[in-house]
């Protein structure tokens, strides 16, 4: 594991808890970014641990914070609730269930903004670290401290090929790489991490790739 | 490979004698290459990272309400004022530490904005720690800041080879880390050596081992709130240990290994569960979790 002295002083954080506060608002977070505009629904399920203790930890008003776009060290973030009324994003909570399997600190995000729809569920690990496990059904696995890109696209021969030959032309390090599909020839997802932002003209090849559907570009969460 | 980098206690004392440099040294010079960062844009990180600690003890100070639980609140006050008093037992300063260490946890448990150090439950120990040096030692700003790369190169040494959380190590593996991180600190804010800060912190992890994680309702309030302030002043009592040039036996390497294999023998209903300890008395039983859907 290799560790910076900022993972051991540090996160900056409102409390009380870094897995059950700043790990939930790191998740709203990834799951905003990952729509890519503001949401105007959110149906939160929040699982084990999450749905036992969240509201005493501000695990629901952590969520929404990060759904409105702040930061886990916001002053603002229990204030979430009357900021989401006032940014036009209704919300509800649920406790669910997702079985013995699922890590403890689990959460499913269903938003729906303006002209999307998206489904999310991640986990928070400790420590504030958390990772994202599904997207809109596909499963994934990846953390949101890297630049990470995630592309819906159509499951056909030769897409990661051009991805990954635009990546080299701009000489982008690609750290992890991920295609879960529903089925052959049927619709996939794509989640790339790398070592440094994608430049806007790589991203303006890749979104022409006549196979892609969408297309976010991440930036490492704070 | 970074020719900075260590794993343990033993090689961080080498990296100090071949450099002679102390243990924020290492740490620092370290996370330089790590991140290809520059040194002063890391002091400044941390200088900013001490100026939040700051102000979430001052702001715990001036709490007079009680959490949403009613489980905390208000009792850092009431440890200042009785430091301020006529006859504080053993001077100002001891009740002044608690203080310290309970205002950021108070904080803590009303939303407040806190430095996780290690982690949020263990967030007022190296805070209360260095603000009582600034007070009676006069610790500036870039000397505080440099002291908390002491407490990371020790934090370092305990990562490498244990957890940190409640859930996985129990509260030695938090509140115990914490105090060795910060006894390693004073001693090395205070003109110690290294190798009289890496005792002072084996002294501060040997005592603590043990202590597991078992707050009620699951509120990181009790008794994590007068642990942080107990603590605290345990790092200091380390520190003086240290200073005063007696050997801890057990070296921190040691000590580490023991806290990891305590940790991994707890029972997991003493493992930030509230399935046992304090959370399953009587008493903690009139707090339960409050779950995210109840009204």
């Amino acid at each position: 594991m290799n560790l910076s002295v900022f993972d051991i002083i540090g996160p900056v954080m409102v409390g009380p808890s870094s897995s059950h506060t700043a790990g939930a608002a790191r998740l709203g977070l990834a799951a905003r970014r990952i729509l890519g505009e503001p949401p105007l629904r959110a149906i939160l399920g929040l699982h084990g641990s999450f749905a036992a203790t969240g509201r005493g930890h501000a695990t629901d008003r952590a969520l929404l914070a990060g759904l409105l776009g702040l930061s886990p060290d916001d002053a603002a973030l229990p204030r979430s609730p009357e900021l989401a009324a006032e940014a036009g994003l209704r919300f509800e909570f649920e406790a669910i269930d997702l079985g013995e399997a699922a890590h403890p600190n689990t959460a499913r995000i269903e938003l729906e903004s303006a002209n999307l729809r998206l489904s999310i569920s991640g986990a928070s690990l400790g420590g504030g670290i958390v990772e994202i496990t599904e997207i809109d059904t596909y499963a994934t696995s990846f953390r949101g401290d890297l630049y990470t890109l995630v592309c819906w696209h159509e499951d056909k021969g030769g897409f990661l090929a051009r991805v990954t030959a635009v990546l080299a032309c701009v000489e982008l390090n690609i750290a992890t790489l991920r295609t879960s599909r529903r089925g052959r020839g049927h619709d996939a997802l794509t989640v790339i991490e790398t070592d440094g932002p994608t430049p806007a003209d790589a991203l303006g090849l890749l979104s022409r790739l006549g196979s892609v559907r969408r297309l976010r570009a991440l930036a490492p969460l704070p | 490979m970074n020719s900075w980098d260590y794993s343990t206690a033993t090689e961080l004392l080498a990296l100090c004698d071949q450099h002679n440099c102390s243990l924020a040294d290492v740490a620092l010079r370290r996370e330089a290459a790590e991140c290809g960062r520059p040194e002063a844009e890391l002091l400044a990180k941390m200088d900013n990272h001490y100026r939040v600690m700051r102000d979430s003890v001052r702001s715990g100070l001036a709490l007079r309400e009680r959490s949403a639980s009613g489980l905390s609140g208000g009792d850092a006050a009431k440890h200042a004022a009785y430091a301020a008093g006529p006859v504080p037992l053993l001077g100002p300063h001891l009740a002044r530490t608690a203080a310290y260490g309970f205002a950021v946890l108070e904080f803590n448990a009303q939303f407040g904005r806190i430095v996780a150090t290690p982690t949020a439950g263990s967030a007022g120990i190296v805070p209360a720690c260095l603000l009582m040096l600034e007070d009676t030692a006069g610790l500036t700003e870039p000397a505080a800041a440099r002291a908390l790369f002491t407490a990371a190169a020790i934090g370092l040494v305990i990562g490498r080879r244990a957890p940190f959380s409640g859930a996985q190590g129990g509260c030695q593996a938090e509140v115990g880390s914490a105090s060795c991180m910060a006894a390693a600190a004073i001693v090395e804010a205070t003109g110690g050596t290294p190798r009289q800060a890496a005792e002072a912190a084996a002294y501060a992890l040997m005592n603590t081992l043990g202590l597991v994680c078992d707050p009620i309702g699951g509120y990181v309030e009790v008794p994590c709130v007068s642990r942080n302030g107990m603590f605290a002043v345990h790092s200091f009592l380390a520190a003086t240990m240290a200073l005063a040039d007696t050997r801890c036996v057990v070296p921190l390497d040691d000590v580490v290994l023991a806290m990891r294999d305590i940790g991994r023998r707890m029972p997991r209903a003493l493992k930030e569960t509230a399935q046992g300890g304090l959370a399953t008395t009587p008493t903690g039983l009139l707090f339960p979790p409050q779950p995210v859907t109840a009204g």
